[in-house]
């Protein structure tokens, strides 16, 4: 390209945006401004927190960099100095930050302490406001706090930061994979061990899935979530219990059997209220916003961990004495056996007992809730076909959704889907 | 993303059409761009609104958006811009019901002659504010009846609204509501859609 374009600008420039970094602590956003011409004038600008830079300059500024960038890694004896190597990145990787050899030099920069890991993380931040779903960015920010760790960080400041950065990709980009995962990982490594937060983020996530009926990659950390809700030692919160039962009841009184089961068996409130909450929420979801795949894929995720219950249980038992888990193929995956546990603890084992702290079932009680568990399959699947049939004849493409859900019913989940009059 | 980013309320005159009434929520862009996409929704809006038959319904694909126009029988107009996730029924509810609203409150002489400085009608925002919900609409089951049994014209592209041999790029070279700045940025987004060139 334009190797030998000297432009002398481009020095200044790049001190400006470092200065705009180091006297606005809250700066929030960067982008490139376009215009037609050069009004001699600095391409900087700095307003309400935000920052911009002219595209006439943008050519030149990255050429520049690149260039000297590259010349000091080369010449790896005549080093440039930081803070002038440091700027150049900078410059660098607000321009282009899909470059890994800019962000390796970063590290190398940070590791020798001559850039602030603070600093480093609100660049980044910025950064992602013009680039919400790069991955090295985020790659970078999970080594800054992995360091920031091991240096003795405040943990809960450092998520509480990580929960906001990767929400506002996530905001401004949709299916943003990178950000969700990001998410993800935040919670694996820095959440504490208390079950507070996964509250917090279960209802968060709600509101957010509600208003982007067709992000995948939002939902799939909602089953992230929803899993890690599932496996929790702990009992969740009075909230979810307690919408959990009433969603229970919800979908029991749908069903065309007319006896309503009094659901008396608290292991199973929490993972099949939880899974029962949700299939409602997506209930009214999908009939509310017609069209959405997300949506219809969200719903499979659902029923499957929802049959893992009911397999478990079944399989546990022996008995099979179902009249709907006749046709059950029963696999025994690694998720179904933690499950099972889970559910069967307060009988097996009451050493410890996480989920019914003094229940002790007889095999009466085991009886029962084998019998409201065939309810629960006759139930969901009473829902299913219902949601299917009340899908607008005249929206195509939900349509076409709906016909994939019923076939998926059968041949993946060999479940019969019964006729709604 | 379910969100609503203008409603716009015109007059449909003999040779062109006037804003009355606009409200926009931007929040979902970036700070430097907010204006100029404010002007090209305006743009558009008006765009729309001449190129629909007076009495009739339309709604526009055009990349990442959906816009919807009504356009009364007293040549009255709303315009709603939208993502794609938005229901559109809804859409034409919330514009039925706008529009029912402004000739309550604006008389009727008002609007060939009027102007957004001249109108008052504080409540546009609010209901952009309310209805970013689509929930808020179940009320208005009444508007939602009548609409079914309308018919609603639906474009792949603004360019199928526009008149035969008028172009978009043209539109936009012409139009006077557009700043400078908001032409290049215009430039910028085609050039970015159209192929992946760098520099």
């Amino acid at each position: 390209m334009m190797q030998d374009d000297p432009f002398p600008a481009a020095e200044r420039i790049l001190l400006e945006i470092d200065a705009v970094f180091r006297k606005d602590p809250k700066l929030k956003e960067f982008d490139i401004v376009p215009v037609t011409a050069n009004h001699n004038k600095s391409p900087v600008l700095h307003v309400e927190h935000c920052l911009g830079l002219e595209s006439w300059c943008v050519r030149h500024v990255y050429c520049y960099t690149y260039h000297r960038i590259m010349d000091a890694r080369q010449l790896r004896s005549r080093r440039e100095d930081p803070a002038m190597l440091a700027r150049l990145l900078s410059g660098a990787l607000l321009i282009n930050p899909d470059v890994t050899t800019f962000w390796n030099m970063r590290r190398e920069l940070l590791q020798a302490g001559r850039l602030d890991m603070q600093g480093e993380l609100h660049f980044i931040a910025v950064l992602l406001s013009r680039k919400p779903k790069c991955t090295e960015a985020f790659a970078h920010r999970k080594w800054v706090v992995r360091r920031l760790l091991l240096a003795g960080a405040d943990k809960d400041a450092l998520l509480e930061e990580e929960l906001q950065v990767s929400r506002y990709a996530a905001d401004r980009y949709p299916n943003n994979y990178h950000a969700w995962s990001h998410r993800m990982w935040c919670l694996a490594n820095l959440a504490p061990a208390t079950s507070a937060i996964l509250h917090k983020e279960w209802a968060a996530s709600e509101a957010w899935v509600s208003s982007h009926v067709s992000d995948h990659s939002g939902m799939q950390y909602r089953q992230f979530l929803l899993d890690r809700l599932l496996e929790l030692k702990h009992s969740v919160s009075e909230d979810i219990v307690d919408t959990g039962r009433k969603s229970i009841q919800q979908l029991l009184s749908h069903s065309q059997n007319e006896d309503n089961v009094d659901f008396v068996q608290s292991a199973l409130i929490k993972s099949v209220g939880l899974i029962a909450s949700e299939l409602l929420l997506n209930t009214d979801l999908i009939l509310r916003f017609a069209g959405h795949e997300a949506l219809w894929c969200h719903r499979r995720y659902l029923l499957v961990s929802f049959k893992k219950i009911l397999n478990c249980r079944t399989d546990m038992n022996g008995t099979g004495g179902c009249r709907y888990s006749s046709s059950i193929c029963v696999t025994r995956s690694r998720c179904a056996e933690k499950l099972s546990e889970a559910v069967s603890s307060g009988h097996v084992n009451t050493e410890n007992a996480p989920l019914e702290r003094d229940q002790k079932l007889s095999s009466q009680e085991l009886g029962a809730l084998d019998r409201d568990l065939c309810h629960l399959q006759g139930a969901m699947m009473w829902h299913e076909a219902k949601l299917i049939s009340g899908c607008q004849p005249d929206e195509l493409h939900q349509q076409r959704l709906a016909k994939q859900h019923r076939k998926w019913l059968s041949h993946v989940l060999k479940l019969d889907v019964p006729a709604v009059a | 993303m379910v969100k609503l980013y203008a409603l716009s309320v015109l007059y449909k005159g003999t040779n062109n059409a006037i804003w009355l009434k606009s409200a926009y929520d931007l929040s979902a862009f970036g700070f430097f761009q907010r204006g100029s996409v404010q002007e090209f929704m305006a743009f558009v809006s008006k765009t729309i609104v001449e190129r629909t038959q007076t009495a009739a319904r339309q709604s526009v694909k055009e990349g990442e958006y959906m816009c919807h126009v009504y356009v009364r029988g007293d040549n009255l107009g709303g315009v709603l811009i939208s993502d794609h996730d938005y229901p559109h029924r809804v859409s034409h509810t919330l514009i039925t019901k706008v529009l029912d609203d402004f000739a309550l409150s604006v008389p009727a002489a008002l609007w060939p002659v009027g102007s957004e400085a001249t109108i008052s009608f504080p409540q546009l925002y609010t209901y952009l504010a309310k209805y970013q919900n689509p929930r808020e609409a179940d009320a208005m089951t009444k508007i939602q009846e009548e609409l079914d049994e309308t018919k609603i014209i639906l474009h792949n592209t603004i360019e199928a609204v526009l008149e035969r041999g008028e172009k978009l790029d043209d539109l936009v070279a012409k139009s006077e509501g557009l700043s400078m700045q908001s032409k290049a940025f215009y430039k910028t987004a085609r050039k970015t859609n159209s192929c992946c060139t760098f520099g």
